[in-house]
C-alpha cells in the first residue's frame, strides 16, 4: 500500500522535475532576451542557489529524513544534544527559583535524547540518538484539535505555535515522546527558534536552515564534526541522495514499526 | 497597494474579526486627532529617535497603510512563514524588530516591547494587547545578539548551579557564539 | 388520571441557603486563584511533566464531564424508557447534568496552557481529532440538555419532551464515548489502545452520574425536610449496584484483554502488582472501596435500607471514580512507552530525564484546589438553581408516588 504511495508519489516527482525544468529553461531564454540586467540576476540566482534563501513555499518534492547509523553513534557522546540545545535556544531555558532538580528535568523542553539501550538477551550495548521521527502518518497531527500540531509539504511534523492551545494531547499521542510542553517563561530565545509558556514543542529538523537554502541540521553538522557521521540527513525522496543511496546500502528500521507510521528517521544496526 | 490589501480569513479563525478591530482602531486614531493637535502628532512619534527606522521616511510599506494593516501583513507573512517555510520577505517579524529596536546610551539594544519602545508605546497608546513577543525574539538579528547574552546568562548559571551535567552544557555554550554566529544564516532582510 | 407533581423552589433557612452560597463561593474564588496561579507561573509549579502531561485537574475534569452525562440518565429513564417513577426526578438530572458539566470544563480549560487561546479552540477546529469533536458533543450536550429542561417545565413545551428525550439519550451516548474515546485511540500508549475503554466510559458515566445524583437529591431533601419514600431509594440505590457491578465487569473485561494480548502484560504487571500508588489505587480505591463495599452496602438486607449509608454508598462510589479516573489518566501515563521491546532503556537523555522507568507524578496544591473549585461550581449551579427555579419535587413519598398513572406525561 504504501509503496504504491511511493511509487506514485516519485513518479509525480520526476514529472514535477521535468516540468520545472522546463519551465526554467523557458525563464532562461526570456531572461537572455529581456536583457544584461536580469540575466546577470537569474544567473547570480543559479550560482548559489543551494544557499539562497526559500522563494517558493515548500512542496512535496522533498520529504526530509535521517539515517542514523547506531554502530557509529559513540558512547558518552553528546555533541548532536549540545547542538541542537545551541541551535533552537533550548539551553536559553533556565529552571525557574525553587523547582525540585528531578522534576525539572522532566519538565524542561528537550528536542533531542541520547538514549542507551541493552539487549536482554545478549547485552549488547546500543546508543543512539531519539528525535521527533517525522512520521508520514503522524499520531500528534490527527489528535491535534485546532490543527496546530501540523505536517509541512516537505514532511516536517511541527506545531504552529499561533494556533497551540497547550492542550498536551499531541504529547499524550506520540509513540515516541518526542514532544516537550514549555512549563515556565521563557525570557531569552532566538530569532529562528521563537519559543514561549504553555505552548508544545518538538524536533523540526532545523527547518529554519533548510528555509535559507541550507540541508543540514544542527545535530548532523556536530556529529560529523565529532568524526562520527552517525547522522546522515536528506532527502528520501531523492532516489540519488547520498541518504537513499546509504539506506539502500545497509538495512535499516523504524522504531515501533509496528504502528506502521512510515517514519522519516531510519536507523541502521538496531 | 492593492495585492497588499488585508486578505480576511487566513488560518486563524479569529482572523474575520481583525479587520474590525483594527478599523475600530484607525477610528479612535482618528478620533483622537481630532480631539487635540498634541495627540495628533503623538501618533507618529513612537518611532525610536535611536532605531534604524527613525532615518527612514517610510516602513516596507506607505506609513498609513503599515499603521493601519502592519497586523494584517504581520499576520500574512506568518503563515507564509509557518506552513511555507518563506522567511526572506521584507514582512517578517524579525524584520520589523531589526529596524525598530532602539538603542541605549552604550550602543545596546533595547526589547522591542519593553516600555517606552515602539511596539509597547503604540500598543499601549492604543490599548491593544501585544503578544508576539510571548514567544518571538525582542531584539534584532537574534543569532548574534541572543549569542552573546547567552554568554552572561550562562556565566551566571554556572555561578548559581553546580550541578554537573549543566556546567557541561555551559562550558559548550560558551565556546559556541562565533561559531554560532558565524554559522548564521545570512541575508535574513533584503 | 394520576396526581399531578407539584415542583416547588429549594425552601431551606436563607441564613443556610447564604452560608452555603459563600462557602462556595470561597471555594470557587481560591480554585480560580489556583489556576491564576498556575497560568502566571507556569506549568512547572504543578506536578505535570512531560512525561505525565495529564493531571491532577484533568482526572476532575473527566470526572466531573463523565458524571454529568449520567446525571441525564434519570430523566431519560423517565421520558425515553417510560418509567413514570422517575418522572417528578427528571428536572433535578437535568439541572445536575449541566451543573457538573460547566464545572468540568472549566476545569479543563484553565488547566490548558495557553487557555486565552479559547476562541482559537471554538473557531479553528481538525476533524480528525477526537477532542476537536468532543467541543461540539459538549457545547451541544449543555445546548440541548437546557431544551430538554424547557420541555419538563413549560407546559407548551411537554408535547417535545420525548423526542427531545429521546435527542439527549443518544447525544449524551455519543458524549460519554468520545470522551472515552480520548484515551481509546492513542495507539502508542499500551494502557490505552483498546476500544473497550469507550463503553468503559459509558457504563462508568450511569455510576458516578447516580452517585452525584442521589447524593444531591438526598441531601437537599433532607435540609429541606422534604420526603423521600424507601421504594424510590430502594429503586435508585439497586440502579446503583447494577451499574456498580457492570463496572467491575468491564474492569474484568478490560484487564483479561490486556493479559491475553502479549504486549501489554508489562503494563498489566505494572498496574496489578508493582505500581505503587496505582496499584493500590486500583485495588483498593477503585475495586474495594469504590465497586465492593458499595455493592455490600447496597445488597445488605438492613444497611441497604438505611438513607445514611445509602448516602454513605455514593460518597464512596465517587471516590472510587476518582481513584478509577486517576489510575486510567495519571498510572497510564506514568507507565513507561514500550519503544525497544526486548531492550533495556540504560539511559534516556540527561540524568533525570524519565525513559524506561516509571515516571514520577505527585500532584500540587493547586492542581487539587483546581479540581476542587470545578466541583464547587457544579454545586453553586445547582443550589441556585434548585432555590430560584422549580426543579425540586415537593414530595417523594411512596403514597405521593403512588398515584403517577403510567401515561402520565
Amino acid at each position: 500500500m504504501s509503496q504504491d504511495i511511493n511509487q506514485v508519489s516519485q513518479q509525480r516527482r520526476r514529472f514535477i522535475g521535468a516540468a520545472a525544468g522546463a519551465a526554467a529553461g523557458a525563464v532562461a531564454g526570456a531572461a537572455s532576451a529581456a536583457g544584461v540586467v536580469v540575466a546577470a540576476l537569474s544567473s547570480s540566482v543559479a550560482g548559489n542557489a543551494e544557499a539562497a534563501p526559500r522563494t517558493e513555499p515548500v512542496s512535496d518534492r522533498h520529504r526530509w529524513g535521517m539515517l542514523i547509523d547506531t554502530a557509529k553513534c559513540a558512547d558518552g557522546c553528546t555533541a548532536c544534544v549540545d547542538a541542537c540545545d545551541r541551535e533552537n535556544g533550548l539551553n536559553l531555558q533556565s529552571e525557574p527559583l525553587g523547582n525540585d532538580e528531578e522534576k525539572w528535568q522532566n519538565q524542561r523542553p528537550v528536542w533531542i535524547r541520547k538514549v542507551k539501550l541493552q539487549d536482554n538477551a545478549t547485552g549488547v550495548v546500543t546508543n543512539l540518538p531519539l528525535m521527533c521521527q517525522h512520521c508520514e502518518h503522524p499520531p500528534c497531527v490527527d489528535v491535534c484539535p485546532t490543527g496546530a500540531s501540523f505536517k509541512r509539504a516537505d514532511g516536517i511534523v511541527m506545531v504552529d505555535r499561533h494556533t497551540c492551545i497547550g492542550c498536551r494531547y499531541c504529547i499524550m499521542a506520540c509513540p515516541y515522546k518526542a514532544r516537550s510542553f514549555v512549563h515556565e517563561p521563557v525570557e531569552h530565545k532566538l530569532t529562528r527558534a521563537p519559543r514561549g509558556m504553555g505552548c508544545v514543542e518538538s524536533c523540526n529538523l532545523c527547518m529554519h536552515r533548510l528555509d535559507e537554502g541550507q540541508t543540514t541540521t544542527a545535530c548532523s553538522d556536530a556529529c560529523a564534526a565529532g568524526g562520527h557521521h552517525a547522522i546522515l540527513f536528506g532527502d528520501l525522496k531523492d532516489p540519488d541522495s547520498p541518504l537513499r543511496q546509504a539506506m539502500a546500502a545497509q538495512p535499516s528500521r523504524q522504531i515501533r514499526e509496528e504502528l506502521e507510521l512510515n517514519t522519516g528517521v531510519r536507523y541502521a544496526g538496531l | 497597494m492593492s495585492n497588499l490589501q488585508p486578505k480576511p480569513g487566513g488560518r486563524a479563525g479569529v482572523a474575520p474579526l481583525v479587520p474590525l478591530v483594527l478599523r475600530f482602531l484607525g477610528l479612535s486614531f482618528l478620533g483622537l486627532s481630532w480631539a487635540g493637535a498634541a495627540q495628533a502628532s503623538g501618533v507618529g512619534d513612537f518611532v525610536v529617535e535611536s532605531s534604524r527606522a527613525a532615518k527612514l521616511n517610510n516602513c516596507v510599506e506607505p506609513t498609513e497603510y503599515m499603521r493601519r494593516y502592519h497586523m494584517e501583513v504581520i499576520r500574512h507573512q506568518r503563515d507564509t512563514t509557518v506552513y511555507g517555510g518563506i522567511r526572506s520577505t521584507k514582512h517578517s517579524l524579525a524584520g520589523c524588530v531589526d529596524c525598530h529596536v532602539g538603542y541605549d546610551a552604550q550602543h545596546e539594544p533595547v526589547a522591542i516591547n519593553a516600555k517606552r519602545q515602539f511596539c509597547k508605546r503604540c500598543h499601549n497608546y492604543a490599548a491593544v494587547t501585544l503578544n508576539c513577543f510571548d514567544c518571538h525574539a525582542t531584539l534584532p538579528e537574534g543569532e548574534g545578539w541572543n549569542q552573546v547574552r547567552l554568554q552572561v546568562h550562562d556565566k551566571r548559571h554556572m555561578d548559581a548551579s553546580s550541578q554537573g551535567h549543566r556546567t557541561e552544557h555551559a562550558k559548550a555554550t560558551l565556546s559556541g557564539p562565533s561559531t554560532a554566529a558565524a554559522a548564521a544564516p545570512e541575508g535574513r532582510e533584503r | 388520571m394520576g396526581k399531578r407533581i407539584v415542583y416547588r423552589e429549594w425552601l431551606i433557612h436563607p441564613e443556610h441557603y447564604w452560608g452555603l452560597l459563600a462557602v462556595l463561593a470561597a471555594v470557587i474564588a481560591v480554585g480560580g486563584a489556583a489556576a491564576l496561579y498556575m497560568e502566571h507561573e507556569g506549568h512547572w509549579v504543578t506536578g505535570m511533566t512531560n512525561s505525565v502531561v495529564w493531571g491532577l485537574p484533568h482526572v476532575f475534569a473527566v470526572f466531573l464531564i463523565v458524571a454529568a452525562s449520567g446525571a441525564l440518565n434519570i430523566a431519560s429513564i423517565g421520558t425515553v424508557f417510560n418509567k413514570p417513577a422517575y418522572k417528578p426526578l427528571g428536572r433535578l438530572s437535568g439541572l445536575i447534568a449541566s451543573g457538573l458539566l460547566v464545572g468540568g470544563l472549566l476545569v479543563l480549560v484553565l488547566d490548558l496552557g495557553r487557555p486565552d487561546r479559547l476562541v482559537v479552540a471554538m473557531t479553528t477546529y481538525n476533524f480528525t481529532s477526537i477532542f476537536a469533536w468532543n467541543i461540539f458533543l459538549y457545547t451541544g450536550f449543555l445546548a440541548i440538555t437546557i431544551g430538554y429542561l424547557w420541555t419538563m417545565a413549560e407546559r407548551k413545551g411537554n408535547k417535545y419532551q420525548r423526542p427531545v428525550g429521546i435527542f439527549a439519550f443518544l447525544w449524551r451516548l455519543a458524549l460519554t464515548t468520545g470522551t472515552g474515546s480520548i484515551f481509546g485511540f492513542l495507539v502508542g500508549r499500551t494502557a490505552y489502545d483498546t476500544a473497550v475503554l469507550a463503553p468503559m466510559f459509558v457504563v462508568m458515566s450511569f455510576a458516578y452520574g447516580l452517585a452525584a445524583y442521589l447524593l444531591i437529591l438526598m441531601t437537599s431533601f433532607q435540609w429541606d425536610g422534604r420526603p423521600i419514600g424507601p421504594k424510590i431509594l430502594k429503586r435508585l440505590k439497586d440502579l446503583l449496584g447494577l451499574f456498580v457491578s457492570a463496572i467491575l465487569y468491564f474492569t474484568l473485561v478490560y484487564h483479561l484483554t490486556n493479559l491475553y494480548g502479549a504486549k501489554a502484560t508489562d503494563f498489566e504487571t505494572f498496574l496489578l502488582l508493582r505500581g505503587g500508588i496505582y496499584t493500590f489505587l486500583f485495588w483498593v480505591g477503585w475495586v474495594l472501596v469504590g465497586s465492593v463495599i458499595p455493592l455490600g452496602i447496597i445488597y445488605h438486607p438492613r444497611l441497604g435500607k438505611d438513607p445514611s449509608w445509602i448516602l454513605a454508598t455514593c460518597t464512596l462510589v465517587i471516590f472510587g471514580g476518582l481513584s478509577a479516573l486517576y489510575v486510567i489518566i495519571i498510572g497510564s501515563q506514568a507507565f513507561p512507552l514500550e519503544m525497544f521491546p526486548g531492550r533495556t532503556v540504560l539511559e534516556f537523555g540527561a540524568p533525570g530525564d524519565v525513559g524506561g522507568t516509571v515516571a514520577p507524578y505527585a500532584p500540587s496544591l493547586p492542581e487539587l484546589l483546581l479540581g476542587i473549585g470545578g466541583v464547587a461550581v457544579a454545586m453553586l449551579i445547582v443550589s441556585v438553581g434548585i432555590r430560584v427555579l422549580q426543579f425540586l419535587p415537593e414530595s417523594l413519598s411512596d403514597k405521593d408516588m403512588e398515584g403517577l398513572a403510567e401515561a402520565a406525561v
